[in-house]
Parts: structure tokens; C-alpha cells; sequence
């Protein structure tokens, strides 16, 4: 391995053999011959690629410049050699020589074939004589082009003074070659688009303007083509995006050798676009039919609304005359109308004062409306007819005249309410019947007056009449009552409303006045007064004499029947201590004494009864009658079982009532029927219900000693007795009360009777008022 | 019989006349005390004025009580009775000329034992206190004798 290393360092290194000087035998003039030559070689092929290295910097339009770079580079590789020659002769480095001309024989061969390759290129490169002619030829050429330049100088100056007059155009000029790029850009341009000249020039037009073409690109070329001129509009965008409607003129250069352009000149108007659109717009928003008419009475025009109106299609009016539009009666005299109008034309309305009427494509004829506008236009006057339908303002407006005859015949004929108009101010504009019989003028009289001529003294010094009205205007309404005056000068009290009366558009046009005559209702409702004054004033009288009543009985529960228990108990007292003193005469008169004060005790006793009765509630409840008539009867029987009497009871009859207030009337009853028959040795009692006029009625009869007739209506009264106390014995105040209690029962009592055949009393409880049902 | 009293509570010397004739005739012989007004009544009952050092460990058998009094009327007695410990369970009679409602509502309101109205008729007013003295003063059995 060592070894090795050695070896291949050597290789490098003289020594294995002998300088090439030992070959010439160190014969000083061989070898000097060599090492001139080869110096000389050396420096005359260094000397090639320095050369060859200028030249190529100075021509670098030289074709083939590598070959001199590659032809260089061989050259330097051959002097390497001839260097290493000389080197040689006292070093023996045979293989760094060797390998020099290797680099060499490889460079040399490339040369060598890239030359042989490069040969037909080589040959065809221009020979001088060749360059001498095409440098002939080339002066000739630009002596040729100088002049053209002078001419084409010229020219320009004329183009440069007919672009400076296309900058004073307020129409946007454009030159565009066939490529679409734009060549020339005027000021107006600039202003109407927003771009300016140096940023358009080479850009392309429709990239540029995004345009949009109102009819397909491919006519516009084809019209291009035939005519070399275009018109019409075209929509293009602006720097900023909006958009400009622009009437274009297209016109296509032919210069004879110039490739062709195309000029394109551009007016905005957009603005008028607008405005048609909006006369379009508003020719259709019209709420009349247009009709447009040329002074040949031809009909240019008409909108939508004049195809309803009259029922033709716009096709079938258009280039007609107008007359079409006409009744036949009207027909023959119009054009002369129509011709004196277009010698004076002004706007105006159609046949004022005259109903004109239209006739429909079916003939129909409709009451109208025209109004004529002259229309001055290049072509001549047009005239503008704006044509409204009637038909239904005429059937409304007989409608209101019907009604409002009516209304003023209504209003006319009302008695019983003055119903008149005012103006603003207050003055009568309307009168009628009714007004005329409540404030007694006739119309003639007091149409135009003031209102407050209906008005007292006192409240038209008060300024009341136009007050009225004020209050009137701002509340919408005012009602009052109140003293007017009649025309005779007499008073009556007054209901008067009024209403402000105003137009469609809220001004006040006047009032409405009405005004009823109210004094009657006045009177009564004063006397209303007076009585509900008169009954509030009864009832308070009422309640303090009831409250009087209260304490009265009160104190005479207390204090009246003390005094007689004195009298009774000392008469009582008399007749036991004292009577061995007395004879039976004074015994007699003691007892009468007696008798006397306890009947007056009774009395007491049932008059305050009677009186509570006035003043206790009821407590209505479901009631056996039949049972609590047996009950009493048993405890009359009880007291007094001597008596012989037949009874008849009607069993399980029931009545709603007060149970403690229904047990008096039935102990009156039956205690009189007791008393009355007490003189028969066998009496009869009966007790049952019948139908009384529809009315469930309960009778008590018996067979005692009666009454008379004549005196039923006293049966009732307080006090009444209509038998003599030594014949039957009772304070009078018993059927009083039952009479009382009947009625706080809503009931009914009654009897009927004979002297010597008895008495029958009927009566009825809770009688249901007349639409109530009965059970 | 007990010795207790019956207490008389009458302003009208005829009807306080007759009330004892009544009770006489039924020989009913207690103590009977008579004052002629409310003020009285209670004097009586608590020992004070024209009655001050009465023993108020006596205290009536029953009292019989009219309503229309002077000064202090029977309703006002009867407040007064039962709203003092001492009296609240004396047995009181309200014996009175009316019948009223409002009397008698308000009388056994305010804790009346019984109410009882004066005949006319002295026949039966010698027969009510007859009823009276055999129920109060026999029958009936007092309350214990409070301290």
C-alpha cells in the first residue's frame, strides 16, 4: 500500500526518466534551436486567442462568435505543448506533456469537426461584393426614406393641427385600428370617460369601455363592411364604472396604403335617454288615454291607456286618422277643428262647455274629456290630446245631485227640527220647515241673517253665538241647551247641536245647526223634579215619623201598661183586703175596673203587634198551611172542649210564607171563626184551596154569625168591630193585622159573608205578578 | 227555705207594692231588699255608698231586675253584674212591663237568667211570681258563694 502511494507520486516526478536534453545529447546548439522554436511558437499561439478575444468583443454582431472562442482555446492548448517542450528538455515530465496534448488533439478535433459543421453557414454568409451591393442598395434606401420622412414630417404637423381641433369637439373622438387599439384619444373623450390619452393608446377599445351594443356585433361589422360608416347607441363604462349612453358614429378610414382605422365619434346622451324614459314613463303613468296627432290628423302616439279606453290595439291606431277616435256625428266637422287649431295652436281645453263623447272600437260611445297641448317638434306641431272617460264622474255626480235632492227634500220637510246651514261666519244659508215653525220666520226673512238673531240679549252681549261656533270649529261639535228667542220675542229652551261642515281638503265651509225645541220635556223634567224633591222630601218625613212610631210604641210597651197593672193589682188589692167593707155593688164596680184595665192591656198588646209587623223581615219558607190550621184548632179545642164543631181540613196544602207571621193570620182567622160560632150547638169549620181567577187562593169558612156585605170593606180596618163587645168580644185590631200580614206577604184577603150565614174569608200568599207562571 | 234575699230592682213604688203582695201571697218570706234605681242596685251589691259596710259576702238570692230605671238603667245593671267577678254568676230575672223585641235580645245578651213580663192582670202576675219563687228560690240551685 506505501508502496503504491510512492509509485504514483513518482509518476509525477522526474527521475524514472532522462531529461529530453540527454536525446540531443546536451548539444548546446540543438538544444537552444528547440528551446527558441518552441518559445516562439509558444508566444505567437498565446498571442492568436488574445487577439481572437478582442475581436470578438469589439464585433459582437459577429455570427459564429464561439467558433473564435473554441478555435482560441486550441490554439492555447497547442502553445501549452510547445511550452512543455522546452520544460522537458532538462525535466522529464513526460506525462504532464502527454497530457497537455491530449487536451490539445481534443480540442483540436472538436474544432476541427464544429468547423466542418459550421461550413455551410459559413458559405452562405455574404461574400464583400455581396455587402458592397446591399450597402448600396441600403443607401439608396435611406436616401429614398429621408424624403418620405420630410413629406411624412409634414403630414404630421397637419394631423397634429387636426387633433388639436378634434380636442375642441365636445363629442368624444376615438381612432382605432382593425385590432381594436386605440390610436388617437381626444380631450372630450378624456372628459367623458375619465381615462386620459397617454393611458388608452394600445389598449383595446371594447376591454377599455366594456361596451355594449344595442344590435348584434356581427351586423355593425358587416354594415362596416359594406358601407364603411355605422350608427347608433352604444352603452359604455367609465373609469369609474358608471355607464354613459352614447349616440356613435362609426367612419372607416380607406387611405390608400395605410392600414385601415376606424374614427369613432361619441355624444352622450344619457341625460336625454333618461328624460324620454321618463317621458315615456309618464306618458304611460298618465292617468289619461295620449293621443298624439301630426297636422296631417294622424295619430303618431298613444299610450296603454288609450288602448283600454277605446279598445284598439296600438297597431290599429297608429298612422290613422284621428277621427277614427271620433262618433260618427262628430267626424265631418273635425278636421276643419283640427286645421283651425293648428294655425293657432295653444293648450287648451276641447270643446268647453259641450259634452264631447268618443266612440269605442265596438261602437260605444262615453261622455269625455280633452285637453289639447301643441307639441313643436322638427317634424312639425304635434298635438297632444289627453283624453279622460267621464262616464263614471257623470254617473257619480248625478248620483250626489239625486241624493243631495233628496236630502234637501228630507230636510225640507223635518217639523220637528230647525235644520239650517251657516256660512263660516255665521250667517243662515239654509232654512227649513222645521225651523220656520219653531223660530216662526218665514226663509225670505231670515236667509243671510246672523244666527244670533235666535240668541237672548244677555247672551249676545255675551258673545256666545260666535263663541258656539269656535268651540264648534275646534271640537268638531257642540251641544247646548238653552233660551232662543223667537221671531215673536217669546222664549222657548232650546237643544241645539252644531256641526262644523268642511270641504275635501278640511276647510271650513260652514256649520250645520240643528235645534229642537225642548221646552215641554223641559217643563217635565222640571216637574219630575219637583215631584222626586216632593217624594224624597214624604220619605224623610216617613222615616222620622217611623222612627217616632218605634219610640212611641216603645214607650208605650213600657209605660202604659205599668199605670194599668196599678189599677188592676190595687183594684185586686181592694177586693181582698177590703172586702168586708165593700157591698156587692162596689164589688161589682171594682171588677168592672178590672175587666176594663185588662181589655186595655189587650189593646196595647195588639196594637204594638200590629205596628211591629210594619217593621219586621220576613223569613219566606215552605209551609205546611193544612198542618199548622190543625195545630191551632187542636189548641181551640183544647181550651175550650165543651164546643161541638165539625171539621174540614183540607189536607197537605203548602204555601210559602213567614212561619210566625202566617200563624197569626190563621189564629185570627180561626179564633174568629171559633168566636162567630160559638152561639151554634154544632158549628162547621172549613178550610181548603180553590182557583181564584187563575190564583191558587186559600178560604176559611164557617157557619157562624156573619156580617153584612154592606160593611166587608170596614172587615179590615183597625178598631173596626162589626158586632157589639157584649156579643162577641175582640179589641178590632185582629183582621187588621191579618190584613197587614197578608199584604207584606204580597197576597190578597177578602171575605164574604151574611148576617146569620156565616162568613167565608179568602186569601192568597206570594201572588206571582202577571207574566209569572203559576204552580 | 234559705234565709238569702231576693233583691228588687223597681223605681215604681206601686209595681215594687204589688210585686211584693205577689210574692206574699205565694209565701215566699226572704229578705227582700227594694232599690229604686240602677245606682242603688249596685251600691247595694258592692257595699258602697248608702249601703257602705254591708257584708258583700251576702249576696241575693236571685234579683229581679226592671228595665226602665233612673239614673242607671237595668241593661246598664246587668253589664255591670257580669263583668264583676264578685256578681258575674248571680242569677238576675229581667221582670219588666215590655215585651220588646230589643229588650229581650239585648237582655239575655248581656247574661240574663230569665226574662219574664209583669201581666196586667194582677191574677196572673200573683201567678208568675208564684212560678218565680218556686223556681229561683227552690229549685234552682245557686252558684257557689263566692269570696
Amino acid at each position: 500500500m506505501v508502496g503504491m502511494i510512492h509509485t504514483s507520486i513518482r509518476l509525477f516526478m522526474s527521475g524514472t526518466f532522462q531529461p529530453h536534453g540527454y536525446c540531443y545529447q546536451w548539444n548546446a546548439g540543438l538544444v537552444w534551436l528547440h528551446v527558441i522554436s518552441d518559445v516562439v511558437i509558444a508566444v505567437a499561439y498565446f498571442t492568436i486567442p488574445l487577439t481572437l478575444m478582442f475581436f470578438i468583443r469589439k464585433r459582437r454582431d459577429l455570427p459564429f462568435s464561439w467558433m473564435f472562442a473554441l478555435f482560441g482555446l486550441f490554439i492555447i492548448a497547442c502553445g501549452t505543448t510547445h511550452i512543455m517542450e522546452i520544460w522537458n528538455l532538462w525535466h522529464a515530465e513526460y506525462w504532464i506533456a502527454g497530457i497537455a496534448k491530449a487536451i490539445t488533439a481534443i480540442a483540436s478535433v472538436g474544432t476541427a469537426i464544429l468547423l466542418v459543421m459550421l461550413m455551410p453557414q459559413a458559405l452562405a454568409l455574404p461574400t464583400t461584393n455581396q455587402w458592397m451591393k446591399a450597402k448600396k442598395e441600403l443607401e439608396n434606401e435611406i436616401s429614398e426614406r429621408r424624403g418620405l420622412e420630410l413629406h411624412l414630417r409634414r403630414n404630421e404637423s397637419t394631423f397634429r393641427q387636426i387633433a388639436a381641433l378634434m380636442d375642441l369637439t365636445h363629442d368624444a373622438i376615438f381612432v382605432r385600428n382593425l385590432q381594436g387599439e386605440f390610436v388617437f384619444w381626444n380631450k372630450a373623450a378624456e372628459t367623458l370617460y375619465g381615462w386620459r390619452k397617454d393611458e388608452v393608446i394600445g389598449k383595446t377599445t371594447h376591454d377599455l369601455l366594456q361596451t355594449v351594443f344595442s344590435e348584434p356585433i356581427e351586423q355593425i361589422n358587416a354594415e362596416m363592411a359594406r358601407s364603411g360608416y355605422w350608427e347608433g347607441e352604444l352603452v359604455h363604462h367609465r373609469r369609474d364604472g358608471t355607464t354613459v349612453i352614447v349616440s356613435s358614429r362609426w367612419a372607416m378610414s380607406s387611405d390608400e396604403g395605410e392600414p385601415a382605422k376606424i374614427l369613432e365619434s361619441n355624444r352622450d346622451i344619457t341625460k336625454r335617454k333618461e328624460e324620454e324614459g321618463k317621458f315615456r314613463s309618464l306618458l304611460e303613468a298618465a292617468p289619461d288615454a295620449v293621443v298624439i296627432v301630426n297636422d296631417d290628423g294622424r295619430i303618431v302616439l298613444v299610450n296603454s291607456q288609450t288602448e283600454r279606453m277605446f279598445g284598439y290595439m296600438r297597431s290599429e291606431m297608429l298612422d290613422q286618422e284621428v277621427e277614427m277616435l271620433l262618433p260618427d256625428k262628430f267626424r265631418g266637422k273635425h278636421p276643419g277643428h283640427r286645421n283651425r287649431f293648428y294655425s293657432h295652436p295653444k293648450v287648451r281645453t276641447m270643446g268647453a262647455g259641450v259634452e264631447l263623447y268618443a266612440r269605442r272600437k265596438d261602437g260605444s260611445e262615453i261622455p269625455v274629456e280633452i285637453s289639447l297641448s301643441p307639441l313643436e317638434t322638427k317634424g312639425g306641431i304635434l298635438v297632444s290630446a289627453s283624453i279622460r272617460d267621464i262616464s263614471e264622474r257623470k254617473r257619480a255626480m248625478e248620483t250626489i245631485r239625486q241624493s243631495d235632492e233628496k236630502l234637501r227634500l228630507l230636510i225640507q220637510g223635518v217639523k220637528d227640527y230647525a235644520i239650517l246651514m251657516l256660512d263660516s261666519e255665521g250667517r243662515i244659508n239654509t232654512w227649513n220647515e222645521g225651523a220656520e215653525r219653531i223660530n216662526g220666520y218665514r226663509a225670505e226673512e231670515i236667509l243671510g241673517t246672523h244666527f244670533s238673531k235666535f240668541y237672548t240679549a244677555d247672551d249676545v252681549a255675551a258673545d256666545k253665538p260666535s263663541q258656539e261656533l269656535t268651540i264648534a270649529e275646534q271640537n268638531g261639535r257642540f251641544e247646548v241647551e238653552g233660551w232662543r228667542v223667537r221671531k215673536d220675542g217669546t222664549r222657548f229652551w232650546a237643544n241645539v247641536v252644531i256641526t262644523p261642515l268642511r270641504d275635501e281638503f278640511g276647510q271650513l265651509r260652514g256649520f250645520g245647526k240643528v235645534t229642537r225645541d225642548i221646552s215641554a220635556r223641559k217643563k217635565t223634567e222640571e216637574d219630575t223634579d219637583l215631584q222626586r224633591k216632593e217624594v224624597a222630601q214624604k220619605n224623610a218625613q216617613l222615616l222620622v215619623a217611623n222612627n217616632e212610631l218605634e219610640s212611641f210604641s216603645y214607650s208605650v210597651s213600657h209605660d202604659l201598661r205599668t199605670p194599668l197593672r196599678t189599677i188592676d193589682g190595687f183594684s185586686h188589692a181592694l177586693l181582698e183586703d177590703y172586702a168586708g167593707k165593700l157591698d156587692d155593688e162596689g164589688k161589682s164596680h171594682l171588677q168592672r175596673i178590672r175587666s176594663a184595665t185588662q181589655r186595655m192591656g189587650n189593646l196595647i198588646d195588639d196594637l204594638l203587634n200590629l205596628a211591629r209587623l210594619s217593621r219586621a223581615s220576613l223569613h219566606l219558607q215552605l209551609l205546611d198551611v193544612s198542618s199548622l190550621v190543625n195545630s191551632i184548632v187542636s189548641d181551640l179545642c183544647k181550651a175550650q172542649p165543651e164546643r161541638q164543631v165539625e171539621l174540614q181540613i183540607t189536607e197537605g196544602l203548602k204555601a210559602t210564607a213567614d212561619a210566625g207571621l202566617l200563624r197569626i193570620v190563621l189564629e185570627n182567622l180561626l179564633g174568629n171563626a171559633w168566636k162567630f160560632t160559638s152561639k151554634k150547638p154544632v158549628a162547621r169549620i172549613e178550610f181548603g184551596r180553590v182557583k181564584c181567577r187563575g190564583i191558587s187562593t186559600f178560604f176559611l169558612r164557617d157557619d157562624g154569625a156573619g156580617f153584612d156585605p154592606e160593611y166587608a170593606g170596614r172587615l179590615f180596618g183597625a178598631f173596626q168591630r162589626l158586632h157589639g163587645l157584649s156579643e162577641f168580644e175582640g179589641t178590632g185590631i185582629g183582621l187588621a193585622t191579618v190584613w197587614r200580614i197578608i199584604q207584606r206577604h204580597n197576597g190578597h184577603i177578602w171575605a164574604e159573608g151574611m148576617v146569620g150565614h156565616g162568613a167565608t174569608f179568602y186569601f192568597t200568599l206570594d201572588e206571582p205578578s202577571p207574566q209569572g207562571a203559576q204552580i | 227555705m234559705s234565709s238569702r234575699s231576693i233583691l228588687l230592682v223597681e223605681d215604681n213604688p206601686d209595681d215594687a207594692a204589688l210585686t211584693i203582695r205577689a210574692l206574699k201571697k205565694n209565701q215566699i218570706v226572704n229578705d227582700l231588699v227594694v232599690v229604686h234605681d240602677g245606682i242603688q242596685a249596685l251600691d247595694y251589691l258592692y257595699g258602697e255608698g248608702a249601703f257602705a259596710g254591708r257584708d258583700t259576702r251576702q249576696m241575693p238570692q236571685v234579683i229581679l231586675l226592671d228595665l226602665n230605671l233612673p239614673k242607671l238603667d237595668g241593661l246598664g245593671v246587668l253589664r255591670r253584674i257580669r263583668g264583676e267577678e264578685r256578681t258575674r254568676m248571680l242569677p238576675v230575672v229581667i221582670l219588666t212591663s215590655s215585651n220588646e223585641e230589643q229588650d229581650r235580645v239585648a237582655g239575655y245578651g248581656l247574661g240574663a237568667n230569665s226574662y219574664v213580663r209583669k201581666p196586667v192582670d194582677f191574677d196572673a202576675f200573683v201567678a208568675a211570681a208564684a212560678q218565680l219563687g218556686l223556681y229561683w228560690l227552690v229549685l234552682n240551685q245557686p252558684p257557689p258563694r263566692s269570696i
